[in-house]
């Protein structure tokens, strides 16, 4: 191809083929001019296939009815409330709410006898307890694993929810209540409270005492422990602690006064973490579950906490 | 050739394509339609942002917390809009409103979730839990590939350089007060003090947690990240499963 210039129509008589001496004709255009050829590619204004006009066309058509069937224009839409702008009336705020009354339809037999039945009746039927375990494994995964940890098992200063040891109580309704209500839930009326003071920080026991208090509290449950300064420290734990961890340090429910005599600690048993306890004194917070997740949700969270096999 | 030229769609293009003027039109009318299908929802948005209970401009702590977590890219790996879909309700609560976001320069809603959703994280966690999460995600969640931020802690927070966010905000429109904006700075040092007076705060800011939020003697910005967390989500009062019709207008 020497004198051709790009396949683009230009004015004048078409130029012909050098090849062949003919001129060159695009058989869809005959109007245009020029040479169609240039280093052997041949640019012809063909139509595109068939299908593809149809398919543009239909997915046009489909927009459009897409446009007027669902809410899609902003001026007619009433503050949120979408149902009467589309020809199908559908929002998908209904949509939600009619998605989640078919979930809980979706087993009502067993939905209702559970609802009826007390605790005691749910954890004898393995029917029930299974229904509430299952329901309640995505709740706790969601909503408690990030403090409780994946299977319960607690965390420095989150109780372990699977072992015996129990703060605010670990019978159905005592488990219920917390979650309910939470734990120290700032500006929460109901909420659980009960605070140690913080016998460091407000000068209540200077640090030496404090220092005996640790080694008394270590021989509570048995650790070793420098006797001396337990049996020193002994009766300033009677006239301080008793009111709360009760005579032996064996906790109180009513006030979440953890027992300790076992060797369970919510805060740890390094001499530094027990002197901060008695120092700074703690105050774990758990949220209120209570309007967030619903009866329904609770009590099945309550037995799915049980089944960890740490219950009372 | 005698044959007559076949006037098709494609010489119509040709035609115009040679026109130079009338292709500036046509391209400028066919531009137009994308800009219009933009910003005619802006016209609209009296229609589009339904009224909502509880709804008020962010606290100077909030906002300071709102740009440190802009500040962080935060939004990087967390959206803040929960859509309504069972799934997404079932996990987060609510769906979000927009409302919601009404005072948000600019909006957080994102699409990316490395990490869940934050629209409605206030009051889920603990201060503490927020704090720990922050300082080391792995410590509360083993599996977590969120980033440490402990530097927070120790960053202190100025609280003239953050008021001025509160009138940089109304500047954009957010509805805070002469007094707000004069208040600006002592507002925020009283929400992160339990022992201080808080009645002029409460006043102005009705409904905000007044509370130490960290263990820190003066505000960091941990203390304002913590404190805009524990806020999100938590103000718009309304029930999705029964949306309150004095709600809608
Ligand atoms: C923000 C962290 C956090 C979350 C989330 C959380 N908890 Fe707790 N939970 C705590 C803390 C802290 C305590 C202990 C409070 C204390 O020190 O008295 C506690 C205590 C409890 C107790 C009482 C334990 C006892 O020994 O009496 C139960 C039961 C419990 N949580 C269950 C749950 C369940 C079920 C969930 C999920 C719905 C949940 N928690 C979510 C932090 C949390
Ligand atoms: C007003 C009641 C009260 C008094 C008085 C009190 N405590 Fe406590 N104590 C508590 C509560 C409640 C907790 C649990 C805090 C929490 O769950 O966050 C606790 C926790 C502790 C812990 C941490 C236990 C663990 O498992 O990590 C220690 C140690 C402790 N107290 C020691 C003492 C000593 C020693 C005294 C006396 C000097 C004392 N307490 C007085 C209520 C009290
Ligand atoms: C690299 C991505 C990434 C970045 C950046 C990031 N996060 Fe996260 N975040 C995650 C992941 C993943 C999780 C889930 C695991 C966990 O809880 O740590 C998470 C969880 C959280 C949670 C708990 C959410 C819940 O419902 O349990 C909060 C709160 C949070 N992030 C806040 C923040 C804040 C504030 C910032 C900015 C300072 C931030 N994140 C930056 C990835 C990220």
């Amino acid at each position: 191809m020497t004198s051709s210039t790009p396949g683009f129509p230009l004015p004048g008589p078409p130029l012909p083929d050098p090849a062949t001496g003919a001129p060159e004709v695009d058989p869809n255009a005959p109007e245009r001019h020029g040479p169609l050829s240039f280093d052997g590619i041949r640019e012809l204004d063909s139509n595109p296939p068939r299908i593809w006009t149809v398919i543009y066309i239909t997915t046009f058509i489909a927009c459009l009815w897409v446009l007027v069937a669902y809410p899609s224009i902003p001026f007619l839409s009433h503050g949120g409330d979408s149902s009467r702008v589309g020809l199908l009336g559908w929002s998908s705020r209904a949509a939600l709410v009619a998605d989640a009354g078919r979930a809980a339809a979706h087993e009502p037999s067993i939905q209702g006898r559970f609802e009826r039945a007390s605790y005691t009746e749910i954890e004898a039927d393995p029917a029930l307890r299974g229904y509430a375990v299952a329901a309640a494994t995505s709740a706790f995964a969601t909503h408690c694993a990030a403090c409780h940890g994946r299977e319960g098992r607690g965390n420095i200063g989150f109780p372990n929810l699977a072992d015996r040891d129990w703060l605010w109580g670990g019978t159905p309704e005592a488990i219920e209540h917390s979650l309910q209500v939470g734990i120290r839930w700032p500006d929460h009326e109901p909420t659980r409270l009960s605070q140690m003071p913080a016998f460091g920080r407000m000068g209540m026991l200077q640090r030496p005492q404090i220092l005996d208090m640790v080694q008394h509290v270590w021989s509570l449950s048995g650790m070793p422990h420098d006797a001396a300064a337990a049996t020193r420290a002994a009766p300033v734990f009677a006239e301080n602690c008793t009111s709360c961890h009760g005579e032996r340090g064996e906790g109180n429910q009513e006030l979440g006064a953890p027992n300790l005599t076992d060797q369970i600690w919510l805060y740890g048993n390094s001499q530094q973490a027990v002197f901060t306890s008695i120092h700074a004194a703690r105050a774990g917070v758990m949220p209120v579950f209570g309007a967030r997740l619903g009866t329904d949700a609770i009590r099945k969270l309550v037995v799915y906490v049980r089944s960890f096999g740490g219950g009372e | 050739m005698a044959q007559q030229p076949r006037r098709r769609f494609v010489d119509l293009h040709g035609r115009i394509e040679r026109r130079a003027l009338v292709f500036v039109f046509a391209i400028l009318g066919v531009c137009s339609v994308g800009g219009l299908v933009e910003i005619a929802p802006l016209f609209a948005i009296e229609n589009t942002v339904e009224p909502v209970r509880g709804m008020r401009p962010y606290t100077p702590l909030e906002l300071a917390g709102r740009a440190i977590y802009l500040r962080e890219g935060c939004y990087g790996c967390h959206s803040q809009q929960i859509r309504p879909f069972r799934d997404e309700v079932e996990r987060y609560g609510a769906y979000s409103l927009a409302a919601e976001s009404a005072f948000d320069h600019p909006f957080q809603w994102g699409s990316k979730r490395t990490g869940p959703d934050l629209a409605r994280i206030g009051g889920r966690y603990s201060d503490e839990w927020h704090v720990r999460h922050l300082m080391n995600p792995r410590e509360v969640v083993p599996a977590s590939i969120m980033p440490p931020y402990a530097f927070l802690a120790r960053a202190p927070l100025d609280p003239q350089v953050y008021a001025r966010h509160v009138l940089t905000n109304r500047r954009l429109g957010v509805p805070y007060s002469d007094e707000q904006v004069a208040n600006a700075a002592a507002d925020m040092l009283t929400q992160a003090n339990p022992d201080a007076d808080g009645a002029g705060f409460l006043a102005r800011y009705p409904g905000a947690a007044q509370r130490a939020f960290d263990a820190s003697a003066r505000p960091t910005e941990m203390t304002a990240l913590v404190a805009y967390m524990q806020m999100l989500g938590t103000l718009a009062q309304f029930d999705w499963r029964q949306p309150d019709p004095a709600m809608l207008r």
